[in-house]
């Protein structure tokens, strides 16, 4: 068992740690200890072979995909500080805003549980996704239609407020489509889909929609270059396609 | 920013996870991060205490969530080498790199900021927001740990 404090030394020694009557005193001390200088040649191939571990390169494409991802979060925070926000409001203000909503709900609670308010089932298919317009305008849509053997796709894109909003239809599932577009641009906000079972996920300048069946994605993006066209590649089997949609 | 601090960022994250892919996740994560904070750095630490900081506070929540993860199911995480690190690593960095996640986090952050990012004990002390006498020690007993986890799979440092 070596002495803990000639252990700190033999570290101390080999970090560049010690000073010259420190070194002096450790020397003396392993001329005359066999586990000392043990111990001494396992941490100094440690140190050795600590060192020799190299130093990596940063991978291919890594450092793009970081400045994507912020110009990405860029644009969703300056679209976050135009939403509304509770923490606008003074905390007293909050409460009541909180305690107000508990009322609403309790009431409205009651009145289904009474009969009093009837919900009305639209007896649609389920929706997945945050409260967004279903109607497009008549005016200012661009639709596009593509298909490749049983995969088809229609499209439409219009334009509400700062928003970019994009509705598929994709047919002849089980397909991946893949929306591609400039970060800066456009920032991915919701997205509703038809089918629960779809997987979407989103990511700077990219959207990937696993889609299972035949199904409806609306989607919204926050828009800061009115002009830029989205790409749309789609897969199915041995089905693909790929073309840009144009901005509304 | 990323040119500056990408590549010690990212040996950082990868010292600390073992895990090229899970690397390039987390060095994602600090950028956005720092950019987030920007504000909050104050100019009385340098600015790359302040993001190695951030790196090893991100690298920490990664490795937590992932034993949590590995302990809750064994088989979601894969021990299963990527192609990726295969390429990157020697027989003896393989061996480093697999001893080191023998050692807990705490210890595993002080071999990575002084050997791999030859940072000194104090600014180790910056980065770790630690006493320099606590960083000493704390490398000290992780030395031998790692030490004494190579000697375990076998390998004598030479």
């Amino acid at each position: 068992m070596i002495d803990r404090e000639y252990e700190r030394l033999i570290q101390d020694v080999l970090d560049g740690q010690a000073s010259p009557a420190e070194i002096e005193r450790l020397n003396a001390w392993l001329a005359s200890h066999e586990e000392g200088r043990t111990r001494m040649r396992e941490l100094e191939g440690l140190f050795a072979t600590l060192h020799r571990v190299p130093f990596v390169e940063l991978p291919h494409g890594l450092a793009n995909d970081v400045q994507e991802a912020i110009r990405a979060r860029a644009a969703s925070r300056v679209k976050t500080k135009a939403g509304f926000s509770f923490g606008l409001f003074k905390p007293r203000i909050r409460l009541a805003m909180v305690f107000a909503a508990g009322i609403a709900a309790g009431v409205i609670g009651w009145g289904a549980l009474t009969g009093i308010l009837k919900p009305e089932s639209s007896g649609r298919q389920p929706v997945v996704g945050a409260m967004m317009p279903t109607t497009p305008p008549r005016a200012g849509t661009v639709s596009r239609s593509w298909s490749a053997g049983s995969l088809k796709i229609e499209s439409l894109v219009w334009r509400a407020g700062a928003s970019r909003w994009m509705r598929l239809r994709v047919e002849g599932a089980p397909a991946d489509v893949e929306l591609r577009f400039d970060p800066v641009a456009l920032s991915p906000a919701a997205v509703r889909q038809s089918e629960p079972t779809a997987r979407v996920v989103l990511g700077p300048g990219r959207i990937l929609i696993q889609a299972v069946s035949p199904g409806e994605f609306t989607l919204e993006f926050g828009e800061r270059t009115a002009s830029e066209p989205i790409q749309v590649i789609a897969r199915a089997g041995k089905n693909q396609l790929s073309d840009r949609l144009p901005s509304p | 920013m990323v040119e500056a601090y990408g590549r010690p960022v990212f040996n950082l994250a990868l010292r600390m996870t073992g895990n090229p892919e899970d690397a390039r996740d987390l060095v994602q994560v600090v950028f956005v991060k720092a950019y987030e904070k920007l504000d909050s750095f104050d100019g009385r630490s340098r600015f790359f205490s302040w993001i190695y900081r951030i790196a090893i506070n991100e690298s920490l929540n990664f490795v937590s969530r992932r034993k949590r993860l590995v302990e809750l199911d064994e088989e979601l995480v894969s021990n299963d080498r990527t192609p990726d690190e295969q390429a990157v690593s020697g027989e003896e960095e393989r061996m480093v790199q697999a001893a080191m996640q023998d050692l807990t986090p705490e210890y595993r952050q002080v071999i990575v900021l002084r050997h791999f990012l030859d940072l000194s004990h104090v600014e180790m002390g910056t980065v770790l927001r630690l006493p320099e006498k606590t960083v000493k020690s704390r490398l000290h007993t992780a030395r031998v740990r790692l030490a004494d986890a190579l000697r375990k799979r076998g390998y004598a440092p030479q």
